[in-house]
């Protein structure tokens, strides 16, 4: 039988590892997550995906990088200044370039996360467990879902046939591309949404949502996800810790400092509950924990 | 036993003044297998959401009349991608057992008892992504009869699969109203796929029952009507004035064999095309992202002026040697040369609509390449038979309208060179017949074709040349005739028909070498 980790132990550790995410404005603990995550989402088999991930991740890092500075002209520590017309006053700053940078490892962390979360459920039941208690909510969610892995899909689907009928998607300006990219980005969300309804459609014609549903797996709450969630309850009580102490924070305005001065042992600590729990996920997503006989 | 029945049923789409269907009186009986027929647009899709009861329950709009019987219907729709839900086979068939609270144990049995059932067993932990449209048609009709339902109502659901796979389908449906006394109702268009299972047939038109009956009686209705909606085996009886009219191949040959003499001739064949090459593939190989290999030293010239059909089963990488064509994949190894423009028609044709009206849906093409024609814009909306639908939006059409409508967006770009992949996807004999007379006078014109295709009769019809393809490589290339001559699988009804006796490939040529028997050839 196939074994991933309880619904309830993925919702936590989504929910905990996104609030990492968002809170950790440190950038060695912030670079510290990206490690562990890509290794992890590696390790759960996603290898091949990690590599497409890094590429959307490195392309839309340089657009934060160059955008971030424009639009942002705070900070003390003054690294260019010039008047463009239109545009206004620019003031590049080291502080805005430091700050688009936590973006970015916060942007490849938060997608990360969320690979990694697709990689340790069994969906099937996660979309079973979900139901029990938002019926309404999971159809929601089921319809998103799909639309979004549609909607890549049907992109590249539909910039090829758009590039036939002469749309010129590759050259010209950014007004010109907006122009050019209108059809296919209509196209795309009127089919999405009409691929949304026709699953509602499916889901409707099973008689989902019609009454009490039963359960074809029984997913219990065993040994092994109540150790996980353990682990998980560890490594959110050191987050906390940090948080409260200052290790996981840092200012970069008006300019960079730390909110307290780093500890290397926070940070060895930071990183060895996070590896475990990495790796416990792993082991429970895989079914390893047989091995160990608890 | 009556298990459904409409009286004088009319039914509205919400916000739309004219009803989909009208004055509709019907009564389904228990194990009875009824095909509804009826040209694209008629109201079939329609019949089968009031008969599930989606229409109005989840469509909403307005009903008058009556609609009453059973409510443990399964439905099985057109595409098989877009109506499975989980992500495993075994919990997709679970699905809508979960959904009705069956308990775990009865639950477990009922799913591997169809899954058994309609031999589908090894499919039951491989994820629903990874199969094939046959195995995903059958994998949701596993989940209609998980939960006993003895009602199937199915939306044409062998439209979008290969020759191989639909007949699949089909004897299934067969086995399961015969064997278990189950109640098939089949929406389809392809009727040389289902006439022969039918008890009943219903035909629609403009969303009106125009005719009811048992299958010889259609055909003889059908016959004085339309014979687009005819088997091809049929209408070629029909056409011959028989007084029997089979419904199958094997019918077909043992009335030929007991009622008519077949003169041996030789049918034409089409010279092949000589001049310069408008696109040359030379020892092409591609494979996608994840490594799949897709093509494999393909060698391929096509002359300008000729019209060439790539056939083969799915995933044979026939649509992925017509996009190396258009230039939207790059070949992996090898070399692509075309001379002239290209058009190319895609197997969605949703992905070309997106304006508000039919009319500004082809002027967009139009623009885009700097050659507004209105002229030209009607003349496409004529030929395609798609002139009233001017000013309607492309998405509020049928099917088969929007496929037409995307074919005339490519035309109307008058391409050189024309790509077209399942372009008779949705399209009733009489539209495909059509269409082979506009890509002849296309051809005329000295355009020249490719199309990728299932559908033997449009290649019979349209191509002067063919090639098969197996596994990434092209098995056979040769004259439409070579290649569909004798064919097992890759041919023609009516040669199927007249094999061991003659060749044709088409009705009109089978036509011309049939003579009752006693009689003399002219």
């Amino acid at each position: 039988m196939c074994h991933k980790l309880h619904p309830a132990n993925a919702m936590v550790l989504l929910i905990v590892l996104i609030s990492a995410t968002l809170l950790v404005s440190h950038p060695l603990h912030a670079a510290l997550l990206v490690l562990v995550f890509s290794f992890s989402v590696a390790a759960f088999g996603g290898a091949v995906e990690l590599k497409g991930l890094i590429r959307f991740w490195i392309g839309t890092g340089i657009m934060i990088i160059v955008i971030n500075p424009l639009v942002s002209t705070q900070g003390d520590t003054v690294l260019y200044r010039t008047v463009l017309p239109i545009v206004g006053r620019i003031r590049i700053t080291v502080e805005s370039l430091a700050f688009a940078g936590l973006m970015v490892l916060r942007l490849f962390s938060m997608v990360l996360v969320i690979k990694l979360f697709g990689l340790s459920i069994d969906r099937d039941d996660f979309f079973g467990y979900l139901s029990r208690y938002m019926n309404k909510l999971v159809l929601t969610m089921s319809m998103t879902v799909n639309m979004i892995h549609r909607l890549r899909v049907e992109i590249k689907r539909v910039s090829e046939v758009m590039t036939t009928r002469g749309v010129d998607l590759k050259s010209g300006g950014l007004a010109r591309r907006t122009k050019a990219y209108y059809p296919m980005i209509k196209v795309v969300l009127i089919s999405s949404l009409e691929g949304s309804v026709n699953r509602a459609e499916a889901l409707y014609s099973r008689g989902y949502g019609n009454g009490k549903r039963s359960f074809y797996r029984e997913i219990r709450m065993t040994g092994q996800d109540c150790i996980h969630m353990f682990v998980l309850f560890i490594y959110t009580c050191v987050l906390v810790l940090g948080i409260s102490k200052g290790w996981l924070g840092f200012d970069f305005f008006p300019s960079i400092s730390p909110k307290s001065g780093f500890s290397a042992a926070y940070f060895a600590l930071h990183a060895a509950s996070l590896a475990i729990l990495i790796e416990m996920t792993r082991r429970c997503s895989a079914w390893k924990f047989s091995e160990w006989k608890i | 036993m009556e298990v459904f029945r409409m009286e004088n049923l009319t039914y509205h789409y919400p916000n739309k003044a004219t009803p989909a269907l009208s004055q509709i009186d019907l009564k389904i009986n228990d194990g009875e297998f009824l095909v509804v027929a009826g040209a694209s647009g008629s109201g079939k899709s329609t019949l089968a959401r009031i008969i599930s009861r989606l229409a109005p329950e989840f469509y909403g709009g307005k009903i008058e009349g009556e609609a009453r019987g059973t409510r443990d219907i399964g439905m099985v729709f057109q595409d098989p991608e877009k109506q499975l839900v989980m992500e495993t086979v075994e919990r997709e068939v679970a699905f809508p057992l979960e959904n009705r609270g069956v308990e775990r144990n009865l639950m477990r049995k009922q799913v591997l008892e169809v899954l058994s059932l309609l031999g589908i067993w090894h499919l039951k932990d491989k994820k629903t992504y990874e199969l094939s449209g046959g195995e995903k048609q059958k994998v949701a009709i596993a989940a209609a009869l998980a939960v006993r339902n003895r009602f199937l109502v199915l939306d044409e659901p062998v439209s979008q699969l290969d020759p191989m796979a639909a007949d699949e389908i089909m004897h299934l449906l067969k086995k399961l109203n015969d064997d278990l006394g189950f109640t098939i109702v089949l929406v389809e268009q392809r009727i040389e796929k289902c006439l022969s299972y039918a008890d009943r047939v219903v035909f629609l038109d403009k969303g009106k029952i125009t005719f009811a009956g048992k299958p010889d009686e259609y055909v003889k209705w059908v016959g004085n009507h339309d014979c687009d909606f005819l088997p091809p085996v049929t209408e070629l009886f029909w056409k011959l004035k028989s007084d029997m009219y089979p419904l199958t191949v094997k019918q077909g040959r043992e009335l030929l064999r007991k009622n008519y003499d077949v003169a041996s001739e030789v049918f034409e064949t089409s010279i092949p095309a000589q001049g310069s090459n408008a696109i040359e593939l030379k020892k092409v190989d591609f494979a996608f992202e994840n490594g799949t290999k897709a093509l494999s030293s393909v060698t391929l010239d096509v002359v300008k002026g000729e019209t060439l059909g790539i056939i083969g089963a799915n995933g044979a990488g026939k649509s992925t040697a017509l996009r190396i064509m258009a230039g939207l994949l790059k070949p992996c190894k090898g070399n692509v040369e075309e001379e002239g423009a290209v058009g190319y028609l895609s197997q969605e044709p949703n992905d070309y609509l997106f304006n508000d009206t039919v009319y500004e849906e082809l002027l967009f093409t139009q623009k885009n390449f700097q050659k507004v024609d209105s002229d030209f814009i009607d003349e496409i909306l004529g030929d395609l038979d798609i002139e009233s639908k001017r000013n309607a939006n492309p998405r509020d059409l049928s099917g088969g309208e929007r496929q037409r409508v995307a074919l005339a967006s490519v035309l109307a770009m008058k391409p050189q060179i024309l790509l077209l992949d399942e372009p008779t996807r949705g399209l009733n004999k009489g539209y495909k017949m059509r269409l082979a007379s506009y890509l002849r006078n296309l051809k005329k014109k000295g355009k020249t074709i490719v199309l990728v295709t299932h559908d033997m009769e449009f290649v019979a019809e349209v191509c002067d040349r063919s090639v098969i393809m197996f596994d990434g490589e092209i098995a056979q290339d040769g004259t439409t005739r070579e290649i569909l001559s004798g064919g097992l699988h890759f041919t023609t009804d009516i040669n199927r028909m007249f094999q061991g006796m003659a060749s044709p490939l088409r009705i009109e040529e089978a036509e011309g070498i049939c003579f009752e028997k006693g009689r003399e050839e002219p």
